[in-house]
């Protein structure tokens, strides 16, 4: 902005007497001598004071002696290119006056009008000073996207493009006759609507142009209804990535090899192999032995964490329970724990939750999370492990008597390389500084999250909280899992069904709790085939079937895994209270995506194999007053294949009994008429109906004391309002043990 | 007890070769070690094993043509095969026949004469 106290300076270029006269005076009537003013006559010698004087702006007759025209204009432009000018025209000429304001000039003004309104002289000379710097300025800030080294686009939000700067143009040459089809432009109207809906600022996105990678950073800008895109060149930077991958995963590579060798022969002296030690040597050799373990584990840690920077952490869920995952740890950090004295224990008075974890990863992070707790806790001290199903979390804890924690510390625990200030690190215990980043990673990638709770002086304790898992979407997202991993690894998933074909043969024969106690052994003798990294077996009992999960294999080589656990299965003869009895396997493998090519097709597809063209469905009759109820578990009871009748009501029930013959009976107990206790006793008296397991269904809050009097143990109940996994769960529990509470 | 059961440990990883051979030996087996393929072929020629464990990626052969000759010459499973591998190359395995197990390496001496003493007690039962 100019001042306005300073003083502007006036050149004058004009040969006419009489017109520069009325100029002076105008000027110099104008209030607080705001202007200084120089006249000269011709071009030539106006130039010469513009090359030595500083002048703010040119008072411009086009014709003078030396020039005419708006070649007079050009002239002074080029010379004095940041001087503004007004041209003075003798007459109003529109049409010159354009043209002139086209060339260079930032106003101009008719001789005749300077006298006649005395402000406007004075207003067009301030207002061509003003215009000139507005100008500088925005030529400064054009100057920002078109000299930047960093492609900048913009476009409307239709995605056609309406501007490029010349890096732009530069690195995608044919990015203007491409239009919406070059990367850059690619699907940009989408991404502008999202972002204008979830009201976000900006995008960034990965595209590949020529062979090179740009980050493009895509903005929506409001104001101006358009998109905006900075492109940023990524491929050294990835490239860089991938080299310093390379080299790390190299580095631990090469130096696990020796170290294993090591480890071999220090076990193999240690063992005494080699000859017998002396009680110092051997001594000596635990510490060895113990400085390999560390060393190894600060490679495995820098390993694990290259890995989860450059995102190529897979997780390999599986289903367990906490309690073995628990006692795992325990035992293997008994010795350390012992060593100090400290009490290590698994805190027993809460049952253990299922969990669907990858196992070898969430144990790193609880041996990791206990081996601190030993590490700051004195010695004689306690060190307690647990885990609690919450609301909607699976809570681990794992709690220490020991220094505590700084409060100081508490925001960087778990960042890269934060080695606890305070607290004196025992000596040589003094880690990569990685173990606490790299649990929090392994947590997170489980959707879950840690943190600590500390007292100095007192002690701490680490939580780790994953989310839970409804029994019934897991194997569904379980297998989602292994489909999207196979479609972003451009692999393959395929699951084996082995199906026990003479399982119900079986079941005849065997009592329940030999039965369970066979199907535990074939579960774990499939487990013991079966390691993680190859695949994982999820046992679905409801009749006789086991799934395998085999990630990453082709169907060939899935047959070969299927073809193995067969032999595997019905090879020999399991020993049984009332002879051998021999497996008969049924073996079927899907492949995705050489056999299912979507996610519902190979659901479906597992579904179909798993029920096999010729078993029996199961047929239940539900029992109940509302038909809302009728319609609704009749429904989700025919989605899982099963055949299904109902009753409106008792006598209804028993009528249909008569000649049906039903393998469930769903019962609902307040019903009028004929309540479901009194239809209960007449379904055990008959002996047609008497061995009929019968499934009560009760309201939340309903007396139980009646079912108990009924003899019937907790598991044949479900309370109202259905959960419905809960109650599918509890059918086929029903229908595989058959009805214990009979009485038969 | 072993007693004198006769293992041939092919692995190109010597040193690591050696302390494999020495926990076996003191358990009792007898243990013959070569460096590649092509040697263990001749070897299996030579001495008949009772049981081979066996390393992938070995140069001049590598284990996946070594299996191939093997079975051709002497038989699929006729001499149990106990494969040691990485984490990365398990899948690959699938495409061979005639493999009786496999350790992951880098392996526990414990897993490995755990498994090794199984392999020995399925081929001891009367098929």
């Amino acid at each position: 902005m100019p001042n306005p106290d300073e003083q502007l300076r006036v050149l004058l270029i004009e040969d006419n007497p009489l017109d520069a006269e009325a100029v002076q005076s105008t000027l110099a009537k104008a209030k607080g001598a705001p202007f200084s003013l120089v006249r000269k006559n011709e071009v030539k010698s106006g130039l010469l004071h513009l090359a030595s004087e500083p002048v703010d702006v040119v008072l411009l007759d086009l014709n003078l002696p030396d020039s005419s025209g708006l070649g007079t204009l050009a002239t002074v432009h080029d010379k004095a290119p940041d001087v503004a000018i007004v041209v003075l025209t003798s007459t109003d000429d529109e049409m010159l006056a354009v043209q002139a304001l086209e060339q260079g000039a930032q106003d101009y003004l008719a001789k005749g009008y300077i006298q006649v309104y005395r402000g406007l002289l004075e207003r067009a000379i301030r207002y061509a000073v003003q215009r000139k710097r507005v100008g500088h300025e925005l030529a400064r800030m054009a100057s920002f996207p078109e000299k930047n080294p960093h492609p900048i686009i913009e476009t409307d939000m239709t995605g056609t493009m309406t501007y490029c700067n010349p890096a732009a143009t530069e690195k995608f040459p044919t990015i203007a006759s491409h239009e919406l089809h070059h990367p850059v432009l690619a699907d940009l109207r989408n991404v502008a609507a999202q972002l204008q809906r979830d009201s976000q600022p900006d995008f960034v996105r990965e595209v590949f142009v020529d062979q090179r990678a740009y980050e493009q950073h895509i903005h929506y800008v409001s104001e101006h209804k358009l998109i905006r895109s900075y492109l940023i060149d990524v491929t050294d930077r990835k490239q860089i990535d991938h080299l310093k991958d390379e080299f790390l995963s190299t580095v631990s590579h090469e130096l696990r090899t020796p170290l294993a060798t090591i480890k071999e022969f220090i076990g193999i002296i240690a063992d005494q192999i080699a000859g017998p030690l002396t009680p110092d040597q051997q001594q000596y050799l635990g510490i060895v032995k113990a400085n390999i373990e560390r060393l190894a584990r600060m490679i495995n840690e820098l390993l694990d964490m290259t890995k989860l920077e450059s995102g190529r952490v897979v997780l390999n869920k599986e289903v367990i329970e906490a309690g073995s995952v628990l006692d795992h740890i325990i035992e293997s950090m008994r010795p350390l724990a012992a060593a100090k004295q400290i009490e290590l224990r698994r805190d027993p008075s809460v049952p253990s939750p299922t969990l669907f974890i990858d196992k070898d990863k969430i144990t790193q992070v609880l041996i990791n999370l206990v081996g601190n707790a030993i590490k700051f806790t004195k010695e004689r001290g306690r060190v307690t492990l647990s885990a609690q199903a919450e609301d909607r979390e699976i809570v681990f804890r794992v709690t220490d008597t020991g220094t505590g924690i700084d409060p100081r510390d508490m925001p960087r625990l778990f960042e890269k390389f934060s080695q606890l200030r305070g607290v004196p690190q025992p000596p040589g215990s003094i880690g990569t500084g990685l173990g606490l980043a790299i649990s929090k990673r392994f947590v997170e990638l489980h959707g879950g999250r840690v943190w600590a709770e500390s007292k100095p002086g007192t002690g701490s304790t680490f939580f780790v909280a994953l989310p839970k898992y409804d029994t019934g979407e897991l194997f569904t997202e379980y297998v989602r899992m292994g489909l999207a991993r196979a479609k972003q690894n451009k692999s393959h998933l395929s699951i084996i069904t082995l199906v026990i074909d003479n399982f119900d043969d079986l079941k005849t024969r065997c009592q329940p709790d030999e039965m369970r106690e066979l199907l535990g052994s074939i579960e774990h003798q499939i487990r013991e085939h079966i390691r993680i990294g190859e695949g994982d077996v999820v046992v679905r009992w409801h009749s006789g079937d086991v799934m395998v999960v085999v990630a990453d294999m082709d169907p060939a080589g899935c047959r070969a895994v299927g073809d193995r656990l067969t032999r595997l299965l019905s090879g020999h003869p399991y020993k049984l209270r009332h002879g051998d009895e021999q497996l008969a396997v049924v073996m079927h493998a899907v492949t995705f995506p050489d056999e299912a090519a979507t996610e519902e097709e190979f659901l479906r597809a597992l579904e179909q194999r798993l029920r096999g063209p010729d078993r029996p469905k199961a047929r239940i009759l539900i029992v109940d007053d509302e038909p809302k109820i009728r319609q609704f578990v009749r429904e989700i009871l025919e989605l899982q294949n099963y055949d299904v009748l109902t009753a409106a009501s008792g006598p209804d029930a028993l009528d249909q009994l008569r000649v049906a013959k039903v393998d469930l009976i769903l019962l609902d107990i307040s019903m009028p008429v004929m309540d479901g206790y009194e239809v209960y006793h007449l379904l055990k008296e008959h002996p047609r109906t008497k061995n009929v397991p019968v499934l009560i269904v009760t309201a939340q809050g309903e007396r139980s004391d009646r079912l108990m009097g009924m003899d019937t143990p907790s598991y044949n109940y479900v309370t109202k309002p259905f959960e419905v996994e809960a109650l599918l769960g509890k059918i086929r529990e029903v229908l595989q043990h058959g009805h214990k509470g009979s009485g038969a | 007890m072993a007693n004198g059961k006769k293992i041939l440990v092919v692995d190109d990883e010597e040193q690591l070769a050696l302390a494999v051979k020495i926990r076996l030996q003191s358990k009792g087996y007898q243990v013959t070690t070569v460096t590649d393929g092509r040697q263990g072929l001749d070897r299996v020629g030579k001495e008949a094993p009772d049981l081979i464990l066996l390393d992938v990626l070995m140069p001049v052969m590598d284990g996946y043509s070594f299996l191939r000759e093997l079975n051709q010459r002497h038989g699929r499973g006729k001499i149990p095969v106990l494969v040691l591998t990485a984490r990365d190359q398990l899948k690959e395995l699938f495409e061979l026949e005639g493999i009786e197990d496999y350790v992951i390496k880098p392996f526990d001496h414990e897993d490995l004469l755990v498994r090794i003493d199984r392999v020995f007690q399925r081929r001891a039962k009367p098929s």
